[in-house]
C-alpha cells in the first residue's frame, strides 16, 4: 500500500476521463468528392475576374537607363528601342498606335538641385502617346532594378529616432547608420539622415508630363498636374519629424552635397523636413525584391486625356555602375493594385485541376466502391495479416 | 587499545593462505573471525566496501556543476547554448542576446528543479536504509579492518561535530544478550570498551566480517553467513520474497560444524576463531562456494583462560590448535541482503559481502535513464536537421562570398559604397555570414519542441493518472506514472515480459474440489465458476453466466453438519473464506447420520462402495493433506508476543527492530477492536477497518523505514483480503507457510474440514482430527523433486487412529497412478476423468494415495534406504532408486483440484494485449509445471500449442534440445527421435525453457541469436525459474537483438532489473514489496490495468506524440524553407526576412497552442474503439507513425507549402513590381514577408488541425484563437510607431490582393495533402482508418435508429417512409 494515502479517486469528468464531445471527421469520397468540385467552381470564375481586373489597369513604363547615351539631344526625338518598353493599354487592341510614339531626346540643363555644383545634368524627355482618356486616380512610379534595398547592412542603416527628429548624438548613430554616420573629413558632423539607405535616395525628377498634342492630332501644351503628397502610406508618416539638430550640427549625407552650398546645411539650404517629404518617406520603405517600383507621384482627380505626352526627367542617379536600370512607369490601378495577370491564372489554373482531381476520384469511386465501416478489410481478417488471439 | 602483537604466529591459517593464493582470483576474498591476518600474504584491511548504499546522483555541493553538466551533456540543450554565445557576438546577432538565452535559462532551470526533487526523494530513500540499524558485536576487534579507521582530519572534526549534536540518552539495562540501551546506533570500531555484546549500529556501518545478531523479523542488511541460530538443528527461515518474489517461507542452515553452532552469547561470538574463503562478489542469487576453516577448538577454553583471551583478544599466547578441516558453505548457508528472518527466535551471522557487494544490489543493476524510442529517433532527425542548418547557412555564407566577389570586381565601387560597405575580406564576410545564418536558421531545430514534448507529456501521465479505469477501488491506488517521458514508448511495445507470481496471479491459492474414491465434492458452484472455465465458455460463445446456486442453502447444510461433526476451534466457518464447502462431505464421513436423499444418484456410480469405506477413504484423504508436506506453521505471534512484551519494558519512542513489532501490535490490538465491533454492527465494520488501516499504514510509513518493516507490512498485506479483514470465527489462527502456496492451500483446506496441521518437529507432527490431538511420528520424508514428480511421508500413526506405519504420497497423475496396486480399474478411470475435468477448469490437480506398510518391509527398506542416503557416490540416485520401491501398490484415495487465482480480468487482458500484436513472454521463479499449469490458465497457452520445452543443467544437452527447435521450426528439418508429428503451417508455438538452461542459451552467442529467430515463431514464451538478473538479460537480448520495444512487468524486487532492463517497466503495487514500485516507470495495481494503459493511453500517447513532433518539425520546415530562398534577394547577406518579433513568437505563441493541444487531446478513435479493435494498437509495433519516411513526408511537406506561400507572394509582388495597393501605395520588404508569414501561420496552425482526428472543443478554441491572435497582434504590434510592422497589418486586411494570395496560397498547399491523405485512407487504408469509418458508420446507423424512433414518436410517419430511412 502507498504511504499517502488519501483519497486519490480521480474526477470523473469529461475531461480528465479523456471523454470530451468531438467532431471525428474522416476522409470519405461522400465529404471529399464535393470539395473538390466546389473549390474548381469557385476558384475558376473568380480567377477569371481576377484575370479581368488585371487586364484593366493601364501601365506603360519606359525604361530611360541609356537615356543619357543613346537619346538624340533635345529638340530630336529618336525612338526608345522597344526592348525599353512595356505597355498595356486595354482599351487598345494594337501596340502599334502607341509604340511608334515612345521616343526620347536628352539635354543638359543646370538644375534647381545641383546649383551649387557647377556640373550639369542630363535631362531626359520622354515622349509617348495615351491612345484613350485614363481615368484617375493616375500614378506616376519610378522602377529601379538590381537594386538590393534588402541587403544585411543597407536596410538596417538608418536611426529611427534621428527621422522621428530627435537630436540623437553621434556616438549612438555609429552603431546604427555605420558607415554613413558622421561626415568623414575633420569635422565629423553628424549626418543628417543618416544611414545608407537615407544617402542612396532616388534623386531624379520627374517633372512636367504635358499634354503636347491632342488626340485628334492638334497641338497642346497642357501640363497634368501631379503632386507628391499622398504617395506615402499615412502610418509611415508617424515616423517622421522636422529635425531638432541645428543647421550647424549636421552636415547632408555624402549623395546629397550637390544639392547644398559647400555640402553643408545652411540657414538658406536647411535640411529638408523629413514629415513632409514624402518622396524620401516612400524610399525609406525598403523594397523586398530587388526589381521594385515607388511611387513618385500622383493625381487622384483629373482623368489624363488621349494624346501625345511628354515628361521630363533629370536623370542624376545612377543605376549602370552596379548593373541596374531606371524605368519611368505611368500606371493606373485595380483593386488588387497594379498589373498583375498571376493570381488570376493561379485561381483558374488551381480550379481546373481540383475539377479534374474530382472527375477522376469519382470515376475510380464508381469503378470500384467501398463500403463505409467494412469490418472485412481489417488486418486480422486478411489471410496474411497476423492472427489474433482468438 | 590492544594490537595483536607481530611475534604471534599463525601457522595453519598461513598455510591455508599460501596453499589458497595458488588458485586464488583477485576478487576472492578471506573473512576472519579473530585471527589476525597475515601480514605478509594477506589482503589489505579494511578494503571491502561500505554497507552504504548510494543511489542519489548529487549532494548538496556537487548539485550544481554536476547537474549542469549532466544537462549540457544533451545535444539539444548543447546547441542552443551554442547559438546563445554566437548570439552574443555583435558582429553576427541580429537581436538581443539576453533573449536568444531565457528561453534555454526557463529550461535549464525548470529541468534542474525536476532533478532536485527526484535527488532528494533518492536521498531520502537511500537514508531510510542506510540508517536503519541492526545489531551487531562491538567491543571485539574485526581484524579484517586497521585498527584505526583511517580518517582524514576534517572528516574527524564533522564526525565530532555530529557526535556533539546526538543526545544521549543512556539507560543502562540489563540483558543476557545485547545491549539496546542505547538510541544511537553506535558506530563500529574496533575499540574495545568493555566486553564485547550486540549494539545497535547503522546499516551502512556494518562492515564484512563482523558479526550479526538478528532477531525474528530482522531484514538482513548484508550478505551473511550463518553461524547459529536459536534452532537446535540450526535452520532458521527467511522470507525472500524481495530477492526472488516467492512469499514462502525457506529453510537456510548454519554452518555445519558443532563448535560455531554453538556460538550463542557476544563472548562466544569474540571467542571463535576461524576464517572463510568465500568466492568474490557475484550476482548468482543461486549458488555461492566457500568454506569455512576453523582454527581450533576453541570452545573448549576454559574460564580462566577465558578472561585471558578476551583481554589479550584473539588468543596471545595460546598455542593455536591445529585446524582441523575447511568445511564447504553453500548457498543454503547464505544470508542476503534483504532476507527476512521468519520463525526463528535469533540468527548469529558473519557479513562477508557488504553493499554493492551483495547480491541484491549485484542484482539490480544501474537506474537507467530512460527515453522514449520516439525521443531517440527525434534525436537523429535533429541532428538531421541540423545538418540542413550548416547547409543553409553554407549557402549563405558562399553566396555572400560570391556576391561581394562580385560587387568589387566588376560593376565598380558605387553600390559598394552606396549599399554595403565595409564588407571587409569576402572570407570575413562570408565566415560571418555563416555565422548569422546559423542564428537565423537556429530554429529549425527548435527549443520549443522539448519544452513542448515535456508539457504533453505531463498531460499524458496527468490523464492516466486520472484514469478511472485503472483506479483500483480497494486499494484506492491510481495508475502513477513516474518516468512522464515514455508516455509514447506505451504504444509502442511489441514484447510484454510479465512477471508470474503476484502479477498474473494474486498469489492466492485456492482449494475448489476433489474427488475421494471417485466422488467429486465440491462441484457445487460454491465458489463460482474458475477463471479458465469463464475464459472457455466466453470462446464457446455462452452467455448463460446466471448460475442458480442457492449458495445459503448450501452454507446452512454444511454449517449444521460441520456444526454435527465436531466443534471448530481452527477450522474457519466464514463463508467469505472458505473456496470449498460441501456438506456431502460429513454426511459422507458420518454414513449413520446421513440420510440417503442428501446424496443423489448422480453421483452414485460407486454403489459397490459401501458408505463406511468411503468414510474411512475421506478421512485418510484429509488425514493425507494434514500429514503430507512440508509446510510450517508460522510462530511469528510467539516471537511477537515476547518482545511485546520486551518492549513495555523498554523506554518508548524507540525506533528500529521494536518499532516492527510495534507494528504488528498496533495490528493485533486493532485486530482484536474489530472483532469486539464485529458484534454490534458490522455494515460500518468494512468502511472503519478501512480507515484505522489506513492510519496504521500512515503510522508506519513514518517511521524510519526499515526493510524489515517494510516487508512486514507487505507481508501482511500479500495475503490479500484474508489479512485486511479479519476471519472472526477463527479460535485460533494459525498461519501456513509453505514452500508452495499449493501446499499451503492443500493444508489450510484440511484444516478447515476439520483436520489441522498443528505443529511439526524434525520428528513429529501434531494434527487435530475433529478436535482431538494426534501425534503422527515421522520416519521418511521422500522430498518432491521435479524428476519424482511426487512427493512421500512416511509417519506411524497414532494407535488412536489405527497405528501402523503408513506411507501417504502425492503427486503428479500419471505418476501415482503408475504406482498403484492393482484391482483398483474403476475407481482410477472415475478419478481420472475427474481429473481431466479439473484440469479443463484450470485447475491444478494432485493425486493422492497411501499405503499401509507392513512393519518388518518397512524395516528392511528404512536400513537400504539409510544406506543410500548415506552413500558418498549418486546418492540423489540411489535414494530415488529406494523410493520407488516403497512407492508402489499404492491405495488411490482421490484427487485435489486447487486453482490458483488468475488475477481479475487477466487471461481477458492477454488476449486483447495479443490481438493488438504484444507478445507476452513470462518470466518466473517459479517450477516449470507450475509455470505451464498458469500459462493455460492465463490463456497463454493453449490446448492446440505446441510447447517446446528446453530444460537441464548441461550444456551440451540444452544446446542439443535448442537446436531441435530450431531445426524444427525453422530449417524445417525433424530429427528421427523427435515427436513423430509434424510441423504445420498454422500450428502455434509455445517455447518453455528452464532457469538453468537459460543460463547456458544467454552464454552462447549462437544460441542467443536462434532464440531471437525462433521468438518470431513463439506466439508465448515461459521462462522459469529464473533469477532475477537472468530476467533482465532476457529482456535485454530482446529488446537489443529485436530492436523492439519492450515492457516488463513485476511486483517483487526480484523484478527490478528486469523492469529497468525494460524500455517501460511497470511496477504492481501493492501486492509484495516496493522496490518494484520504486524502480517502475508506471505502477498499477492490477494486471488487468495493462490493457487501458497500452491499447488505449499507450496507442493515444505514441500518435499524439509522434503527430506532435512531426507537426513540430512541419511548422518550422514551412517557417524557415523560403527564408533562404529569398536570401538570393538579399544577396545572401543573412538579413532576416520576417520582423523579428515574428520569429521569437512564432514557436512560443502563434504555433504552438494547436500541436500541444493535439499533442495532448488527440484521439485517433476513442477508447471503446481502441479496445474493441486492439489491431489498430499495432500501428505503433510497426512504428507506422513516426519514422524516417513521415518525416520525410513532412519534411517535404513543410517545403512545399513553404514554397508555395512564398512564391504566391513573391509572383504577387514581382509581377504587379511592388504596387498591390488599390490605393497604389507601393510596398516594403516588410508588407511582403508579413504576408507571407501570416499566411505559414495560417496555414501552419490549420495543417495541424487538419492532422487531429479529434476535433473537441479546445481544438476549435484554440485554431480560432490562434488566428485571431495572429491578426490582433499585427494590429495591436504595428499600432506603435516604434513598431518595425507599423500600419502593415491595416494595410494588408485593406487589401483584396492579400486575402487572395492567402487564400489561394493555403488551398494550393493543402491540395497534396488533402488528395494523398484521402487516397490513402480510402484506398489504402490501414486498420486504424479503417476504425475510424467502422465508428463513423456505427454512429451513422445509431442516427439513423434516432431518428427512426422519433418519427415514430411522432406518429406522423407512414410506413413507407420507415423503409426509405432504412433504406
Amino acid at each position: 500500500m502507498a504511504p499517502e494515502t488519501k483519497s486519490r479517486e480521480p474526477a470523473n469528468t469529461a475531461f480528465k476521463q479523456q471523454r470530451l464531445k468531438a467532431w471525428q471527421p474522416i476522409l470519405t469520397p461522400k465529404t471529399v468528392l464535393p470539395t473538390f468540385f466546389i473549390v474548381g467552381v469557385i476558384f475558376a470564375p473568380l480567377g477569371g475576374l481576377l484575370l479581368w481586373a488585371s487586364n484593366s489597369v493601364t501601365e506603360l513604363s519606359i525604361d530611360y537607363t541609356y537615356c543619357d547615351s543613346r537619346a538624340s539631344n533635345f529638340p530630336n526625338y529618336t525612338n526608345v528601342p522597344s526592348e525599353f518598353i512595356s505597355a498595356t493599354f486595354p482599351q487598345v487592341s494594337s501596340p502599334q498606335q502607341y509604340m511608334s510614339d515612345i521616343k526620347w531626346s536628352r539635354e543638359v540643363v543646370a538644375t534647381e538641385e545641383f546649383k551649387y555644383t557647377n556640373s550639369g545634368v542630363w535631362r531626359c524627355h520622354l515622349q509617348f502617346r495615351v491612345p484613350s482618356e485614363l481615368k484617375p486616380p493616375l500614378f506616376i512610379y519610378y522602377r529601379l532594378t538590381n537594386f538590393y534595398q534588402n541587403h544585411r547592412s543597407y536596410v538596417k542603416s538608418f536611426n529611427a529616432n534621428q527621422l522621428k527628429g530627435l537630436a540623437v548624438p553621434a556616438d549612438q548613430l555609429k552603431t546604427s547608420c555605420n558607415p554613413m554616420a558622421v561626415s568623414n573629413d575633420n569635422s565629423s558632423k553628424i549626418i543628417y539622415p543618416c544611414g545608407l539607405i537615407a544617402n542612396s535616395i532616388f534623386n531624379d525628377t520627374i517633372s512636367n508630363l504635358t499634354l503636347t498634342q491632342n488626340a485628334d492630332g492638334s497641338k497642346a501644351n497642357d501640363t497634368y498636374v501631379l503632386v507628391s503628397k499622398g504617395i506615402s502610406w499615412p502610418s509611415d508618416r508617424q515616423k517622421y519629424g522636422p529635425t531638432s539638430y541645428t543647421p550647424d550640427q549636421i552636415v547632408p549625407p555624402p549623395d546629397w552635397a550637390n544639392a547644398y552650398p559647400n555640402g553643408t546645411y545652411t540657414a538658406d539650404s536647411p535640411p529638408p523636413d523629413l514629415s513632409t517629404d514624402e518622396l524620401f518617406q516612400v524610399w525609406m520603405r525598403t523594397a523586398g525584391l530587388p526589381d521594385f517600383r515607388k511611387l513618385y507621384s500622383r493625381n487622384d482627380t483629373t482623368a489624363l486625356q488621349a494624346g501625345l505626352y511628354d515628361v521630363s526627367i533629370d536623370y542624376r542617379f545612377p543605376v549602370t555602375r552596379y548593373g541596374g536600370t531606371k524605368a519611368f512607369v505611368l500606371s493606373t490601378v485595380s483593386f488588387l493594385g497594379g498589373k498583375n495577370s498571376f493570381l488570376g491564372l493561379a485561381y483558374i489554373a488551381v480550379g481546373i485541376a481540383c475539377v479534374v482531381l474530382g472527375a477522376i476520384f469519382t470515376a475510380r469511386h464508381l469503378y470500384k466502391p467501398r463500403k463505409l465501416g467494412d469490418h472485412t478489410y481489417l488486418s486480422w481478417n486478411n489471410p496474411q495479416g497476423h492472427t489474433n488471439g482468438n | 587499545m590492544t594490537s595483536p602483537t607481530s611475534n604471534f604466529t599463525l601457522p595453519p591459517a598461513q598455510e591455508a593462505v599460501s596453499e589458497r593464493s595458488v588458485t586464488s582470483s583477485e576478487n576472492e576474498r578471506q573473512v576472519f573471525a579473530n585471527i589476525p591476518i597475515p601480514d605478509d600474504k594477506g589482503q589489505a584491511k579494511g578494503k571491502y566496501v561500505s554497507n552504504k548504499i548510494i543511489t542519489s546522483k548529487y549532494n548538496i555541493w556537487t548539485f550544481l556543476p554536476k547537474n549542469l553538466f549532466e544537462q549540457f551533456r544533451r545535444a539539444a540543450n548543447m546547441y542552443f547554448l551554442i547559438m546563445a554565445v554566437l548570439g552574443m557576438i555583435p558582429a553576427v546577432s541580429t537581436n538581443s542576446p539576453i533573449l536568444t538565452l531565457l528561453p534555454l535559462s526557463t529550461v535549464v532551470f525548470l529541468t534542474a528543479c525536476k532533478d532536485a526533487v527526484e535527488d532528494l526523494n533518492r536521498h531520502q530513500i537511500d537514508d531510510k536504509y542506510n540508517s536503519a540499524t541492526c545489531y551487531l558485536l562491538q567491543n571485539f576487534e574485526n581484524v579484517n579492518y586497521p585498527n584505526q579507521t583511517k580518517l582524514s582530519i576534517w572528516k574527524r572534526i564533522l564526525l565530532k561535530i555530529k557526535l556533539f549534536f546526538k543526545r544521549k540518552k543512556s539507560k543502562p539495562r540489563e540483558d543476557s544478550n545485547f545491549n539496546n540501551d542505547d538510541n544511537i546506533p553506535c558506530k563500529p570500531s574496533n575499540e574495545i570498551n568493555g566486553d564485547p555484546e550486540f549494539k545497535k549500529v547503522m546499516w551502512k556501518d556494518v562492515r564484512v566480517g563482523d558479526f550479526l545478531y538478528l532477531k525474528n523479523g530482522d531484514a538482513v542488511p548484508a550478505d551473511a553467513i550463518i553461524l547459529s541460530t536459536s534452532e537446535q538443528n540450526g535452520n532458521c527461515f527467511v522470507e525472500t520474497k524481495d530477492l526472488d518474489g516467492e512469499t514462502n517461507l525457506k529453510t537456510r542452515r548454519s554452518v555445519p560444524v558443532d563448535s560455531i553452532k554453538k556460538i550463542k552469547t557476544p563472548k562466544e561470538c569474540s571467542q571463535a576463531m576461524f576464517w572463510i574463503d568465500s568466492e568474490a562478489p557475484n550476482s548468482n542469487l543461486f549458488n555461492y562456494n566457500a568454506k569455512l576453516t576453523v582454527v581450533s577448538d576453541f570452545t573448549e577454553v576454559n574460564p580462566s583462560q577465558e578472561q585471558d583471551f578476551n583481554s589479550t583478544h584473539s588468543g596471545r599466547g595460546q598455542n593455536p590448535r591445529k585446524s582441523k578441516n575447511s568445511i564447504p558453505i553453500d548457498i543454503n548457508n547464505l544470508l542476503l541482503r534483504a532476507h527476512v528472518i521468519r520463525n526463528t527466535e535469533w540468527v548469529i551471522a558473519m557479513t562477508v559481502f557488504t553493499g554493492v557487494d551483495t547480491k541484491i544490489i549485484l542484482n539490480s543493476g544501474e537506474t537507467p535513464s530512460k527515453r522514449s524510442r520516439i525521443e531517440k529517433e527525434m534525436n537523429q532527425e535533429v541532428i538531421l536537421n541540423f545538418i540542413i542548418l550548416i547547409i543553409l547557412a553554407l549557402i549563405c555564407a558562399i553566396g555572400t562570398g560570391v556576391s561581394s566577389y562580385l560587387l568589387t570586381n566588376s560593376k565598380g565601387k558605387y553600390i559598394e559604397e552606396r549599399v554595403a560597405p565595409n564588407q571587409g575580406s569576402i572570407g570575413l564576410s562570408s565566415f560571418l555570414t555563416f555565422l548569422s545564418g546559423l542564428i537565423i536558421f537556429q530554429n529549425i531545430i527548435p527549443i520549443s519542441l522539448y519544452i513542448s514534448i515535456e508539457f504533453v507529456k505531463g498531460f499524458q501521465a496527468f490523464f492516466i493518472y486520472n484514469d478511472l479505469d485503472m483506479w483500483d477501488e480497494d486499494a484506492e491506488i491510481p495508475c502513477v506514472p513516474k518516468s512522464w517521458n515514455l508516455s509514447d514508448d506505451l504504444g509502442q511495445i511489441e514484447y510484454i515480459f510479465s512477471d508470474k507470481t503476484g502479477t498474473l496471479t494474486r498469489n492466492i491459492m485456492e482449494f475448489r474440489q476433489c474427488s475421494i474414491g471417485g466422488k467429486v465434492y465440491g462441484r457445487n458452484g460454491w465458489a463460482g465458476k474458475t477463471d479458465a472455465s469463464i475464459g472457455k465458455e466466453m470462446a464457446q460463445g455462452g452467455d448463460n453466466l446466471n448460475d442458480n446456486v442457492n449458495k445459503d442453502e448450501i452454507w446452512n447444510q454444511y454449517l449444521q453438519e460441520l456444526k454435527n461433526t465436531f466443534d471448530p476451534k481452527y477450522s474457519s466457518t466464514d463463508p467469505d473464506f472458505l473456496t470449498f464447502v460441501d456438506p456431502d462431505i460429513y454426511r459422507d464421513l458420518n454414513p449413520d447420520k446421513s440420510i440417503e436423499e442428501g446424496t443423489d444418484g448422480e453421483f452414485n456410480i460407486d454403489d459397490n462402495l459401501d458408505k463406511q469405506k468411503r468414510a474411512s477413504l475421506i478421512r485418510e484423504f484429509f488425514t493425507l493433506l494434514a500429514v503430507c508436506h512440508t509446510v510450517v506453521v508460522d510462530k511469528s505471534d510467539r516471537f511477537t508476543n515476547e518482545s511485546d512484551s520486551e518492549k513495555s519494558i523498554s523506554d518508548k519512542g524507540k525506533t528500529s527492530v521494536n518499532d516492527v513489532y510495534s507494528d504488528q501490535t498496533i495490528e493485533n490490538n486493532l485486530h482484536q477492536s474489530d472483532e469486539e465491533k464485529s458484534s454490534s454492527k458490522n455494515s460500518s465494520l468494512d468502511h472503519t477497518l478501512k480507515k484505522v488501516k489506513h492510519s496504521i499504514t500512515n503510522i508506519k510509513s513514518s517511521f524510519k523505514g526499515l526493510e524489515s518493516m517494510a516487508s512486514l507490512v507487505n507481508s501482511t498485506s500479500s495475503k490479500g483480503k484474508k489479512s485486511i479483514s479479519i476471519d472472526k470465527t477463527l479460535v485460533y489462527n494459525l498461519d501456513y507457510k509453505a514452500e508452495s502456496p499449493d501446499e499451503a492451500a492443500l493444508v489450510s483446506a484440511a484444516k478447515n474440514i476439520g483436520f489441522s496441521f498443528l505443529d511439526r518437529t524434525l520428528e513429529s507432527m501434531t494434527i487435530d482430527i475433529f478436535g482431538q490431538e494426534y501425534v503422527f511420528d515421522i520416519l521418511n520424508v521422500l522430498a518432491f523433486n521435479s524428476s519424482r514428480k511426487r512427493m512421500s511421508i512416511i509417519v506411524r500413526r497414532p494407535e488412536t487412529l489405527g497405528g501402523g506405519i503408513v506411507l501417504f504420497c502425492k503427486g503428479a497423475d500419471n505418476i501415482i497412478f503408475e504406482r498403484l496396486a492393482s484391482g483398483q480399474e474403476i475407481l482410477i478411470q472415475k478419478t481420472s476423468s475427474d481429473i481431466d475435468n479439473f484440469s479443463s477448469d484450470g485447475l491444478r490437480t494432485l493425486t493422492v494415495a497411501y499405503r499401509v506398510l507392513d512393519k518388518s518391509f518397512y524395516d528392511s527398506w528404512a536400513n537400504k534406504y539409510q544406506e543410500a542416503s548415506t552413500a558418498i557416490n549418486e546418492r540423489s540416485s540411489k535414494i530415488d532408486a529406494c523410493a520407488e520401491e516403497i512407492e508402489k501398490d499404492l491405495i488411490l484415495l482421490g484427487a485435489t483440484a486447487i486453482e490458483d487465482k488468475l488475477q481479475e480480468g487477466v487471461p481477458e487482458c492477454i488476449e486483447r494485449l495479443r490481438g493488438a500484436g504484444i507478445k507476452i513472454w513470462v518470466l518466473t521463479g517459479d517450477k516449470l509445471e507450475t509455470a505451464i499449469n498458469i500459462g493455460f490458465a492465463a490463456q497463454l497457452l493453449t490446448k492446440d500449442m505446441r510447447l517446446w520445452i528446453v530444460k537441464g543443467s548441461k550444456k551440451e544437452t540444452v544446446e542439443k534440445q535448442l537446436d531441435n527447435v530450431y531445426a524444427s521450426l525453422i530449417t524445417g528439418d525433424i530429427l528421427p527421435q523427435d515427436e513423430t508429428e509434424p510441423i504445420r503451417p498454422d500450428d502455434t508455438h509455445a517455447f518453455i525453457v528452464d532457469g538453468s538452461a537459460l543460463a547456458h542459451l544467454l552464454d552462447d552467442e549462437k544460441a542467443r541469436l536462434k532464440i531471437l529467430e525462433l521468438s518470431d515463431h513463439f506466439h508465448s514464451v515461459i521462462c522459469c525459474r529464473v533469477s532475477p538478473l537472468q530476467k533482465a538479460l532476457v529482456v535485454e537480448l530482446v529488446r537489443r537483438g529485436k530492436k523492439s520495444t519492450t515492457l516488463a512487468i513485476g511486483d517483487g524486487a526480484n523484478d527490478v532489473s528486469m523492469i529497468q532492463a525494460a524500455n517501460v517497466g511497470v511496477g504492481i503495487s501493492g501486492q509484495e514489496g516496493v522496490q518494484a514500485a520504486m524502480a517502475s516507470d508506471y505502477n498499477i495495481a492490477q494486471f488487468r490495468y495493462l490493457k487501458k494503459l497500452l491499447l488505449v493511453h499507450g496507442h493515444w500517447d505514441y500518435m499524439r506524440i509522434a503527430e506532435m513532433i512531426l507537426n513540430f518539425f512541419y511548422k518550422n520546415v514551412i517557417w524557415l524553407t523560403n527564408n533562404d530562398f529569398i536570401y538570393s534577394y538579399f544577396r545572401y547577406s543573412a538579413n532576416i526576412f520576417y520582423d523579428y518579433s515574428f520569429v521569437q513568437l512564432y514557436n512560443m505563441i502563434f504555433t504552438v497552442a494547436p500541436v500541444v493541444v493535439l499533442g495532448t487531446t488527440d484521439q485517433s478513435v476513442s477508447a471503446s474503439y481502441c479496445l474493441k479493435y486492439p489491431s489498430i494498437y499495432s500501428l505503433g509495433i510497426k512504428r507506422m507513425r513516426y519514422s524516417k519516411k513521415l518525416f520525410a513526408i513532412y519534411f517535404l511537406d513543410g517545403i512545399w507549402q513553404s514554397l508555395v506561400v512564398y512564391f504566391t507572394f513573391y509572383f504577387i509582388y514581382s509581377m504587379s513590381v511592388n504596387v498591390i495597393a488599390s490605393q497604389g501605395f507601393d510596398a516594403g520588404s516588410i508588407e511582403f514577408s508579413t504576408s507571407v508569414a501570416l499566411t505559414v501561420i495560417v496555414t501552419a496552425n490549420l495543417f495541424v488541425c487538419f492532422n487531429t482526428y479529434y476535433w473537441n472543443w479546445i481544438v476549435w478554441a484554440i485554431i480560432v484563437s490562434e488566428i485571431v491572435i495572429i491578426f490582433s497582434y499585427v494590429l495591436i504590434y504595428g499600432a506603435f510607431t516604434e513598431s518595425p510592422i507599423v500600419g502593415i497589418g491595416q494595410q494588408l486586411i485593406g487589401e483584396g490582393t492579400f486575402w487572395f494570395g492567402m487564400a489561394f496560397a493555403i488551398s494550393l498547399a493543402f491540395l497534396p495533402r488533402y488528395v494523398i491523405t484521402f487516397v490513402k485512407q480510402w484506398w489504402y487504408p490501414d486498420d486504424l482508418d479503417i476504425v475510424r469509418q467502422i465508428r463513423k458508420s456505427d454512429k451513422i446507423a445509431k442516427e439513423k435508429i434516432s431518428r427512426k424512433e422519433k418519427l415514430k414518436n411522432q406518429k406522423i410517419i407512414s410506413p413507407t417512409e420507415v423503409e426509405m430511412i432504412q433504406s
